[in-house]
């Protein structure tokens, strides 16, 4: 099996929320759909415990995606607070990462209160990168898989 | 992408819900509105200024498994 070489690391701080002097592993996304564009970048959760990328129903409805076209949201999700229903968007959503572009599939939770724009999972970020978790330093690295496209 | 923030609680002023758009210094809420729909208007209205656009958490997130 061929090494895979990475880029160079990108430093990222982690970033506190509001009402919270907790601070996150958050990227700043730029989310786009076939001509359609969010026109501010997102605050996007990189979560290693999410199996699935997340997207908030507002987010993928501006960005073209018609939820009641999609039928029922699907149960059988699982959360750490239980079982959610979700749509699963037929097709992916390009991201831009600091200049780094992919597209990613998403999972949209039927949940409007959902606090995250954007979560990053497993099937997304994790799968097209190496992160370098340094909380007790402040800051995140991630190194982009340089095998791909 | 070095974060000069000051916390966020201390700039939100008084929002508790909906969405923002905040400078990439987290310094400042530049627009706030319900919907994002409503936001990305107000941005627009108010000269299309540079951010990041987030949700505003509950106000205790310090718990948070997920």
């Amino acid at each position: 099996m061929k090494p895979i070489t990475f880029s160079a690391p990108i430093k990222v701080y982690y970033k506190p929320l509001q009402n919270s002097r907790i601070l996150w592993p958050i990227l700043d996304i730029e989310l786009s759909s076939k001509g359609t564009s969010i026109p501010r970048s997102i605050d996007a959760l990189v979560d290693s415990g999410a199996n699935l990328s997340i997207l908030h129903p507002q987010l993928a409805q501006y960005l073209g995606f018609d939820l009641k076209k999609l039928g029922s949201p699907k149960a059988g999700g699982i959360s750490v607070s239980g079982g959610y229903k979700s749509w699963i968007l037929p097709n992916p959503i390009d991201v831009n990462i600091y200049g780094y572009k992919f597209s990613f599939n998403f999972t949209v939770i039927d949940n409007p209160n959902l606090i995250w724009g954007c979560i990053l999972g497993e099937d997304s970020i994790f799968s097209v990168a190496k992160i370098d978790f340094q909380k007790f330093k402040g800051f995140f690295e991630i190194r982009f898989r340089q095998d791909l496209n | 992408m070095k974060n000069n923030s000051k916390s966020r609680d201390k700039i939100l002023n008084g929002i508790t819900s909906g969405w923002v758009l905040v400078t990439k210094d987290n310094k400042r809420v530049l627009a706030h509105a319900k919907t994002l729909k409503q936001l990305i208007k107000n941005i627009e209205l108010k000269g299309n200024p540079e951010g990041s656009i987030s949700i505003v958490p509950p106000a205790n997130f310090s718990s948070y498994v997920g």
